[in-house]
């Protein structure tokens, strides 16, 4: 099998290589260092730095010490009600932020890689339809907001369920399947929740239904965020700890079961930890739409499309784009606009830029 | 290592696409599958693989029934090499070899040094270490086939399934990746191999089944299956079987000269 090679062709080929190994190995991982600094540094300052934003301005040197005086001794100076802004107010929204921009991106990562389908969100099996079908009908029926979050999170959990029964019972590509009874569960729920809005009272109800689809994070609570970490915690666990089989679950069913994944069990456990956390995220801050599909791919834009960078990249980068959209919505108008509508009218005029900078590395 | 399927019997749900399916594979030995479109190659290969429940008969591997074993235990022993095509995203080429360790890996665990230094080593064994760090969707189809080989070594198998491996390779690929198959052979390793060409059998199979819808019509070495008669019966072709006079370097001490098949052409 030798071939004979002439001197320029030789000196071709080590160029070449050169070039593919990116100049030297340490340059490369000089690079990859500076990008994990940046992706980790990302969702610190924005989380920092969202506390001053809003109609009560708290200036950064005050925040630090209000932050501080809950670990140290340190003398109370400042009016009580800075306390409750920081404690009440703005840090369960940053955290509300964080979690469901995490979630979200998340989701959709391992969607994506799941279904072999870079154009696939965590709503793809009807988490979100169901959640939203479930928050309507806790508005409608005076549920109170406790009970709204409850039964959007149980309606979200159970919409998949059903997707998953139907799909199995469809005989065809499993992955196909799928899809398509997510996209049937999914539709059965969105015309339920229309038809919810159009009974529901015209001056109450139906305007708090659409507000509630709309998503926003301007009425988070503390409790919301104890309501939402368990799901979240069991649902991110999993996911995290997976991230190498999903790599080669994106190579497709035959192939991932003849290197060695038992692909039934691996695919119920990824819908089942994907669908908690969306279910739990939507559950408090309504439909937000663009995140899980966009970040995704922005991420893999930066990291590559190996899972075993993607999906912490995900959470990351997920979170510091929905605190700073989220801090965009408390500062753009005096009256506060939607969150679901600004990620995407923000997100989309910035992912149409990145791809037609990026020459379709992307993928 | 052995590989045994005795009276075997395969197919998708009730409906059976082959039976009577018997045959042995050991350490070395290159099986060639041929067979007209649609007699169940692809259907023995899921078979064989485990990955279609056969519906009669058994399946072993130095003894142990397939059926009985975990997907992991399976890809331990036996790699599948499927045709090269395109995954969704653009992965390096070294993680997509890397996915050969997933068997050896807890559920949790990502492939560690260890699991490196074993791609490693087979970049190299099939000299494709230039590939490394490309990315996998945008290499040549030979090049991709390779690394489909590559990664089912880092399986650490004891048998290979490939699926057509020369199908939509150039004249010169397609020689590269036989001739590292019938290595591979030598090395140890048991080759099954899905082909349509009769040549390729007779150049690199120590073994032949052909396949008639509905079951095995032959089992044999390659001079005694590949005849003039059971090509026209199997592909309802006319040929001829002729002996070039040239003699592969490997087989010298045999004395065995290549046999090619021509076709004959019939004045319409």
């Amino acid at each position: 099998m030798s071939r004979r090679i002439s001197a320029e062709k030789y000196v071709e080929i080590i160029k070449d290589s050169i070039k593919e190994y990116g100049s030297d190995p340490q340059n490369e991982e000089q690079k990859l260092a500076r990008k994990k600094i940046m992706l980790l540094a990302l969702p610190v300052l924005t989380f920092l730095f969202s506390f001053p934003v809003g109609r009560y301005g708290i200036a950064p040197g005050e925040l630090i010490t209000i932050l501080l005086a809950k670990i140290l001794p340190i003398p109370h100076t400042w009016p009580s009600t800075l306390d409750t802004v920081v404690f009440q107010v703005r840090l369960p929204r940053i955290i509300a932020a964080m979690l469901v921009g995490a979630a979200l991106s998340t989701a959709g990562a391992a969607y994506q890689g799941m279904f072999k389908n870079p154009l696939v969100s965590p709503d793809i099996l009807g988490a979100t339809a169901g959640a939203a079908f479930g928050a309507a009908l806790g508005i409608y029926f005076n549920f109170g907001i406790a009970g709204i979050q409850l039964s959007s999170f149980v309606f979200g959990l159970l919409a998949v369920g059903l997707a998953y029964l139907v799909g199995g019972r469809i005989r065809h590509d499993p992955m196909l399947a799928l899809v398509l009874a997510g996209i049937l569960i999914g539709t059965i729920f969105s015309s339920s929740t229309s038809l919810l809005k159009f009974m529901a009272d015209p001056y109450e109800k139906l305007p708090a239904i659409t507000y509630w689809l709309l998503g926003s994070l301007s009425s988070i609570a503390p409790k919301d965020i104890w309501f939402i970490i368990g799901p979240m915690i069991l649902g991110f666990g999993p996911l995290y700890l997976l991230r190498w089989r999903l790599n080669v679950l994106s190579m497709g069913e035959e192939e991932a079961k003849a290197l060695g994944l038992e692909t039934g069990r691996l695919r119920i456990t990824v819908i089942l930890c994907s669908t908690l956390v969306t279910a739990a995220a939507v559950s408090i801050s309504g439909m937000i739409g663009f995140v899980g599909l966009v970040i995704p791919h922005l991420t893999r834009m930066i990291v590559g499309p190996d899972y075993k960078a993607l999906i912490p990249a995900s959470i990351l980068l997920g979170s510091a784009y929905l605190v700073v959209v989220d801090d965009l919505a408390r500062v753009l108008t005096t009256v506060e606009v939607p969150l679901g509508i600004l990620t995407s009218v923000i997100g989309a005029p910035f992912f149409i830029y990145l791809i037609l900078r990026s020459k379709g590395g992307w993928q | 290592m052995k590989f045994r399927v005795c009276n075997g019997k395969c197919g998708y749900g009730t409906t059976t696409v082959l039976q009577d399916v018997t045959f042995t594979v050991e350490s070395g030995e290159v099986l060639c599958l041929l067979g007209p479109n649609g007699t169940g190659k692809t259907t023995l290969f899921k078979s064989i693989l485990g990955l279609l429940k056969i519906q009669a008969g058994s399946i072993e591997l130095d003894g142990k029934d397939l059926l009985t074993l975990s997907r992991a235990q399976i890809a331990r022993m036996i790699g599948y090499i499927p045709q090269a095509h395109n995954p969704p995203f653009p992965f390096k080429v070294l993680d997509v070899i890397l996915m050969g360790r997933t068997a050896h890996l807890g559920v949790f665990a990502s492939p560690g040094k260890e699991d490196l230094k074993i791609a490693e080593e087979i970049l190299d064994t099939l000299n494709i270490r230039h590939l490394r760090n490309k990315i996998y969707t945008k290499i040549s189809g030979g090049e991709k086939q390779l690394v489909m080989i590559a990664r089912a070594l880092t399986q650490k198998p004891l048998m290979l399934v490939m699926d057509e491996p020369t199908a939509a390779l150039d004249f010169g690929n397609q020689l590269l990746v036989l001739s590292h198959i019938r290595r591979l052979a030598d090395s140890g390793l048991g080759i099954v191999m899905a082909s349509h060409f009769p040549d390729h059998a007779f150049l690199y199979s120590t073994k032949v089944i052909l396949l008639k819808s509905g079951g095995l019509y032959a089992v044999g070495t390659p001079a005694e299956v590949i005849t003039e008669q059971n090509l026209e019966r199997l592909y309802g072709v006319n040929v001829k079987i002729v002996n070039t006079g040239v003699q592969n370097s490997r087989d010298k001490s045999e004395g065995r000269e290549i046999q090619v098949c021509v076709p004959v052409l019939h004045a319409s």
